[in-house]
């Protein structure tokens, strides 16, 4: 009895065995990643989609409404329209962003990146949670200019959307929390964590000799404010663009003289795609930025304490490793997923 | 994966059996052995000094400062709703959260539910929406962000709206404009307040039957005085935080009072 027992588990254990080795061969070679996952060696998320779990059925829907003009107040912009997959979801060559009725907002549309792991949206930070973020692009004069029960009655005209809140959160009932939270769900799921610098992390592949001079320059230079692995430590500094300020930037947000300047540190992932540069797209190429940050720095009150010594030191030579390095961070792989496409 | 798994389950059951517990202990401890509650309506009368306040524009008001002006909105958030019992027992409510709205969808009048039984001095709730409550993302009910009562460029609830005419506004169709708003603690943009009632000699009685009514006083006129002169003519649209917001919060802090009850 008892050798039979011995036995019987022999082979279970053999088969969960088996079974765990067949698993994790299959997750080695599993393409496509899933909706929403944390990459190796991502810091925790910010935790802002706890209450709105992704769903299939929910990026979705999301996906529907990023691309969808009727969030307009005339049909005719979507989210897509400023947020374009190619530019790693920013608006290339457009300084600032282009609203309805060709209106021209104040800053350049930022890249959606890896965004659940921002507790804090837009240039300044205003906005707190990513659930609520759209509301301000929906509703800007300058942007979309409609109001949230002008897109729910919109929506509720459709013959397909109740349907598909029906397949998202159970009810045919279209609410400002059914659309935001699916639009958050999408922009949840925006990950790029596969460019060659991320596969030089994860040991797949090595720099070339002059990007590894590029990263080296980088990490002495840029790291700081540029935080690895997100590539932004999402705090708000003054880069030394001017010395009086027509857009107050954090300052509009805390009331504080001392915040005057200051901007949200973008990511520099997929940073060559994204261009032009900077808050109000006054820079047009990489390596006007980098010439920036070595010939034209601007010492104001609230200048970042870390270019308070003035330009940096750097060389045309190393300028060139530097954007080496830079091509490093786009992300094919992310900027051709259909998945994120308008369908 | 398999280890991760039974971990999990291990975890699982742990978490039932302490929830498990927590319930217990929370069905034996919290409002006493007599657990029946009741109701009650809150009434909120909206007033300018004695006179009942005419929100569709018609009636002409004078504020401390001697501008005259006209109300088209007032909306205001109330919440996280406590009771004061005779015996000084403070009966805290779950935290919710109520558009008071003369003119629109949510009203005027409120019922408040899970009121143990008991006779009840005073009540205490928070002008507007906690920092707890503003940071969680997209809401419903009453603090849908489509009501109209949110700010999407700075995230806030705003926690009195004051909208009307007055001639010295300068403004276009001399409107005025009151957003106050301000949820975080630093930088003098703090605009949240307690509101204490106290109801005097006539207890509001809860029982599991009835539905008494409390009916409370707003004054916009306090919202221009004391302890800071709000004039039209100087500050005619304050829709960000900051210290004039503050200062508008400071006046508006005690423009709720006791009326009368209804047991």
């Amino acid at each position: 009895m008892s050798k039979n027992l011995y036995f019987c588990l022999t082979i279970v254990f053999a088969f969960a065995f088996l079974s765990s080795c067949k698993k994790s061969d299959d997750e080695t070679t599993e393409t496509p990643k899933p909706l929403f996952y944390v990459p190796d060696g991502f810091p925790a998320p910010s935790g802002q989609l706890q209450n709105n779990p992704v769903t299939t059925a929910g990026f979705t829907l999301g996906r529907k409404l990023f691309y969808d003009p009727v969030l307009s107040k005339d049909s005719t912009v979507h989210c897509g329209t400023c947020h374009q997959q190619f530019g790693a979801f920013a608006q290339v060559d457009h300084k600032v962003s282009h609203g309805i009725n060709n209106l021209l907002g104040t800053r350049n549309s930022p890249t959606l990146i890896n965004l659940a792991w921002h507790s804090e949206f837009f240039w300044d930070g205003g906005s707190n949670h990513i659930e609520v973020q759209p509301i301000g692009p929906i509703t800007n004069p300058v942007e979309m200019d409609e109001t949230l029960n002008g897109v729910i009655a919109k929506l509720n005209r459709s013959t397909f959307y109740p349907a598909m809140f029906r397949s998202a959160y159970g009810s045919d009932t279209i609410t400002s929390q059914g659309i935001l939270r699916a639009l958050s769900q999408f922009m949840s799921c925006l990950i790029s964590a596969n460019s060659k610098y991320d596969q030089v992390r994860n040991g797949q592949t090595t720099f070339t000799a002059t990007e590894d001079s590029g990263y080296t320059i980088f990490k002495s230079k840029c790291a700081s404010c540029h935080k690895e692995p997100l590539l932004t430590d999402l705090s708000y500094r003054n880069n030394g663009l001017d010395a009086h300020f027509t857009d107050p930037g954090r300052a509009r947000i805390t009331t504080l003289a001392a915040d005057s300047g200051k901007f949200k540190v973008p990511t520099l992932r997929n940073i060559v795609l994204s261009y032009p540069y900077m808050h109000d797209g006054r820079l047009s190429s990489i390596s006007k930025v980098i010439d920036h940050y070595r010939s034209t720095i601007v010492q104001s009150s609230t200048i970042d304490p870390l270019l308070s010594s003035g330009n940096m030191s750097i060389s045309d030579a190393e300028k060139a490793q530097l954007i080496a390095f830079l091509n490093t961070l786009t992300d094919q792989t992310f900027i051709t997923d259909k998945r994120f496409s308008e369908q | 994966m398999k280890k991760q798994n039974s971990l999990l389950l291990f975890i699982s059951v742990l978490l039932i059996t302490f929830s498990a517990c927590k319930k217990d202990d929370e069905q034996s401890g919290g409002t006493g052995s007599n657990t029946s509650t009741g109701s009650a309506k809150i009434i909120f009368n909206n007033m300018a000094g004695s006179v009942p306040l005419n929100v569709a524009g018609d009636s002409v008001y004078t504020n401390s400062s001697g501008e005259t002006f006209t109300v088209t909105a007032l909306r205001y958030y109330v919440s996280n709703f406590s009771f004061v019992k005779d015996d000084g027992t403070v009966v805290t409510l779950p935290a919710d959260y109520y558009l008071i709205d003369q003119s629109g969808k949510t009203g005027f009048k409120r019922t408040i539910s899970g009121l143990p039984v008991g006779s009840y001095k005073g009540v205490r709730f928070l002008i507007g929406v906690d920092s707890a409550k503003t940071v969680q993302g997209a809401q419903t009910g009453d603090l849908d962000p489509s009501n109209g009562m949110v700010w999407d460029w700075n995230t806030g609830y705003i926690f009195v709206k004051l909208e009307g005419n007055s001639p010295v506004a300068g403004t276009i169709d001399s409107t005025y404009q009151y957003h106050i708003s301000g949820y975080k603690t630093s930088n003098n943009t703090y605009a949240l307040h307690w509101a204490d009632i106290s109801f005097g000699s006539q207890p509001l009685v809860i029982t599991t039957t009835t539905l008494p009514q409390l009916n409370l006083k707003t004054d916009i006129l306090e919202f221009f005085r004391n302890p800071y002169d709000l004039s039209i003519v100087d500050n005619p649209v304050v829709t960000a935080s900051g210290t004039t917001a503050v200062s508008i919060s400071n006046n508006y802090a005690d423009m709720f009072s006791f009326d009368h009850i209804q047991n």
